[in-house]
């Protein structure tokens, strides 16, 4: 299994919380990190340490795109680490590896995702939805199926896997690199949200696609209020009671968003478990924080 | 420089050379005695210096010239003479003054621990501070050797070596009120009803020390009740070991939260008797000692590879303090004593602590005893209080929203009893103050205050619950959820004395029903029986 994700080097700390998690369960996974931006003179000697921890490191500078310094200007950070992974995920596919996986940066494994590789045994596409049961109230309605969903698309592409050695697998990485190359914005006007509302077309291209809505996956802020978190008692996490915690995804976690959406739908105490969630993933950046990378721009010119 | 450290050195010099005579040196210096001072901290610090003897055969004036006539100046004449021995021939100098070559040995060594001490001292002071080249004590340092020559000093003046147990526990018994500590304090008073004394460290400041770190710290050292003082372990340790061995019957350890791994091992060896080591609570499984994950919520002491272990702020090192506790239990030679049989299985599952055997009892730390029953009229309003401290642990948010809810529900009086008072207009509150003479207060304020039925709501694992049996003895309805560990567990084998019920809402549904009431009059419908409370049986000492 190959695991990779997308950043500029504000997120190493992220990134670096993602890989440690993901290999404590998964010590036999690659996990690659796909970095769009450069290092400045001088920090080289306090990067080399973090950046050792990722099983490979590419940078964008090595990516070979038509254009390439022409269309990296067209893009804010977000929407360059989002459209990056259209092509690196083609280059993996073409070098000719089976089972891929992208996993966001602000994302932290809690249990094993060995379901997700069996999964790729039998699909070729896997993705999960911000919503996996309906909302039934008013409110949920329109935060999050209206405002959220119907505009920022029907899948969280905080997550994605293929299978690049099925056919299906390879012709969604082919498409979705076309599409990311060309209109990976967030221009709403336009209908255009990065690469996610790109994959709502996904159930409509491709048949062998299996959409995981086990609600352990892919847990956040914004879908706290149709998932219940709860510790069983020899302190596994479930969802509803029933699905372990695979993953997390910290989502809003440097703008406050995803703390004030927590606030709002449990009040000021947030429930326990996201609660201990957000206080540890806070201790963990802690300690997986670069002081050198604190208050540093963005090393690639924007559009 | 190391002016203070050097006489630390030549204080456990003089004292390991049994050339200090203490007797002599009061005898001959009435101000020394009634200032009560440690005698040779004050010939080291200015006795040598004003010409005071050491003792009867050493002329420090007369020694002192004899040298000077060709040397440089000495300092104290004494300890010139001990590391000197062979140098100065002085027929004024009796033959008691000589030294062996095994106490020079001693000495030598002696000089090293000092001395290494200071290099430690150094390094980790230029390692702080490079500005700092040239470290000096600072004025913390030096009143920290005061106080633990002082307070040796009072110690052995006390106990004058009788024979004594040695108790350690968290925090100082004499000051702060709690579970614990109201064991000690009725352990103490069993205790000095022997010919036994009872001596009591405990770590200051409390809770500072992780298990597993190896440093020596400052202990707050009780006797017999009294205030001896703060010294600091190593030095109070090198008195147990070296100098009253023979005096200590038996080690009690109440908790060990504050102490170092270091420290305990060297406490677990001392004494005839084979060492007592409580479990009041969970603190040997991890460091939330009541497992509440976060400080949040009861968390059943998961293993440490859990979720909840691994996203818990106690969970990050709770690998290496259940290791250090795993290794003291595995190579010390301790007898286990667990307040309920509800502890020592709870204690069990979650440790695993079973790959060496150890040998443990269960000893309850209060038993109660019938007594008389009073007269009882059917009532239609009653009592209802919440005995003990107001922390989360103990259920208080739920008494906050229950005595809201019912604040104008004229059936119900609400009292809260606690050594902390609080103020509010949904229930009364009761001062209780626990006395030495008085350990059981709690019993005779809810006796006075007529109360019918008392929330023991804890949401964590109470491991015994003085409350609990203080409420039973005075003839209390008790209302507890299935969380409250020794509570819940002994309410089963007498559902009579109270209820067990499930959440806060079935609590709620007890009052608007008014089921409570009828569950009160039901307890008491032969006369509302009170119990005398029988104190710990210190039989498990012997």
């Amino acid at each position: 299994m190959i695991v990779f994700t997308s950043i500029g080097l504000n997120y190493l700390p992220k990134a670096r919380i993602l890989n440690n998690t993901l290999k404590k369960l998964h010590p036999n996974w690659e996990v690659h990190l796909l970095v769009s931006d450069r290092i400045d003179y001088g920090l080289e000697k306090y990067l080399l340490e973090p950046l050792q921890e990722f099983d490979k490191v590419f940078f964008l500078d090595d990516l070979d795109l038509p254009d390439k310094y022409e269309w990296i200007r067209k893009h804010n950070i977000v929407e360059l680490c989002t459209a990056v992974k259209g092509p690196y995920l083609r280059k993996l596919v073409l070098d000719g590896e089976e089972k891929i996986m992208y996993i966001d940066p602000d994302i932290a494994v809690i249990n094993e995702l060995s379901p997700l590789e069996s999964l790729l045994d039998n699909y070729s596409i896997l993705l999960t939805p911000h919503l996996v049961t309906p909302p039934t109230k008013t409110k949920p309605i329109v935060d999050n199926e209206i405002a959220g969903c119907m505009r920022h698309g029907i899948f969280n592409l905080g997550f994605l896997a293929i299978n690049g050695k099925q056919e299906q697998g390879k012709e969604f990485a082919e498409w979705w690199n076309n599409r990311l190359i060309d209109y990976c914005y967030a221009d709403y006007e336009k209908g255009l949200f990065t690469d996610q509302k790109w994959c709502d077309f996904v159930p409509a291209y491709f048949s062998n696609l299996k959409i995981v809505n086990d609600p352990g996956y892919n847990v956040a802020s914004w879908n706290l209020d149709c998932r219940t978190l709860s510790y069983s008692e020899n302190g596994q996490i479930l969802v509803n009671s029933e699905f372990p915690l695979r993953f997390y995804h910290f989502t809003g976690y440097d703008s406050g968003a995803g703390l004030s959406v927590m606030k709002t739908h449990f009040g000021e105490k947030s429930g326990d478990v996201p609660m201990d969630l957000w206080e540890w993933y806070e201790r963990m950046l802690d300690k997986y924080s670069i002081d050198e990378l604190s208050g540093r721009k963005w090393n690639f010119p924007s559009n | 420089m190391f002016k203070f450290l050097r006489k630390i050195k030549e204080y456990l010099i003089l004292k390991r050379s049994g050339l200090f005579d203490e007797e002599y040196y009061c005898l001959q210096n009435p101000d020394v005695r009634q200032a009560d001072v440690d005698p040779l901290w004050h010939f080291v610090s200015v006795g040598w210096k004003e010409g005071r003897n050491p003792n009867a055969n050493f002329d420090l004036v007369n020694y002192s010239l004899s040298v000077l006539a060709s040397q440089e100046p000495i300092g104290n004449p004494l300890i010139y003479h001990i590391k000197n021995p062979l140098k100065i021939k002085d027929s004024r100098l009796n033959e008691s003054c000589s030294q062996s070559s095994t106490d020079q040995l001693e000495i030598v060594m002696v000089e090293e621990k000092v001395d290494n001490c200071v290099e430690l001292e150094n390094e980790s002071r230029s390692q702080l501070s490079e500005a700092q080249p040239d470290p000096i004590l600072n004025s913390d340092e030096l009143s920290e050797f005061v106080d633990s020559a002082k307070t040796l000093y009072s110690l052995k003046e006390h106990l004058k070596e009788a024979e004594f147990y040695l108790s350690i526990s968290h925090d100082n018994y004499t000051k702060v009120v709690g579970g614990v500590q109201n064991v000690i304090r009725m352990e103490e008073s069993e205790i000095l009803k022997t010919n036994y004394h009872y001596v009591h460290i405990s770590p200051d400041p409390p809770q500072k020390k992780k298990i597993y770190e190896t440093t020596f710290g400052d202990w707050w050292v009780v006797c017999d009740g009294k205030d001896m003082g703060l010294a600091h372990s190593e030095i109070i340790l090198e008195w147990l070991e070296k100098e009253s061995l023979s005096s200590i019957r038996r080690v009690i350890m109440h908790h060990t939260l504050g102490f170092g791994v270091a420290e305990i091992e060297r406490l677990a060896k001392l004494g005839y008797l084979t060492p007592i080591f409580w479990i009041h609570d969970y603190y040997s499984a991890c460091r939330s000692y009541h497992l509440r994950r976060n400080d949040r919520a009861y968390c059943f002491g998961p293993d440490i590879s859990s979720n909840s272990c691994q996203i818990c702020r106690y969970g990050e090192d709770r690998k290496l303090h259940m290791a250090t506790f795993k290794k003291i239990f595995a190579q010390q030679n301790l007898q286990f004593c667990f307040p309920s049989n509800f502890t020592k299985d709870n204690w069990e599952r979650i440790t695993l602590f079973n790959n060496f055997s150890l040998e443990s009892k269960v000893v309850p730390l209060v038993e109660l005893k019938e007594d008389k029953v009073q007269p009882w009229e059917k009532k239609d309003k009653i009592n209802v209080a919440f005995p003990g401290y107001p922390y989360a642990q103990k259920g208080w948010d739920s008494w906050l929203n229950l005595t809201q809810r019912f604040k104008e529900d004229d059936r119900y009086n609400f009292f809260h009893l606690s050594y902390i008072s609080d103020q509010s207009e949904n229930y009364r509150s009761i001062d209780v103050r626990y006395t030495p003479d008085n350990p059981h207060v709690m019993k005779e304020k809810l006796v006075i205050y007529d109360i019918d039925a008392v929330l023991i709501w804890s949401v964590v694992p109470e491991t015994f619950s003085l409350t609990y049996y203080e409420s039973l003895a005075a003839g209390c309805f008790i209302v507890s959820n299935p969380l409250s560990g020794n509570v819940a567990k002994t309410l089963s084998f007498s559902p009579s004395d109270g209820m067990v019920i499930d959440s806060e809402s079935e609590l709620m549904n007890l009052l608007t029903s008014g089921k409570l009431i009828d569950l009160v009059n039901l307890k008491n419908h032969e006369g509302k029986k009170n119990y005398l409370i029988q104190n710990l049986d210190v039989g498990y000492l012997e």
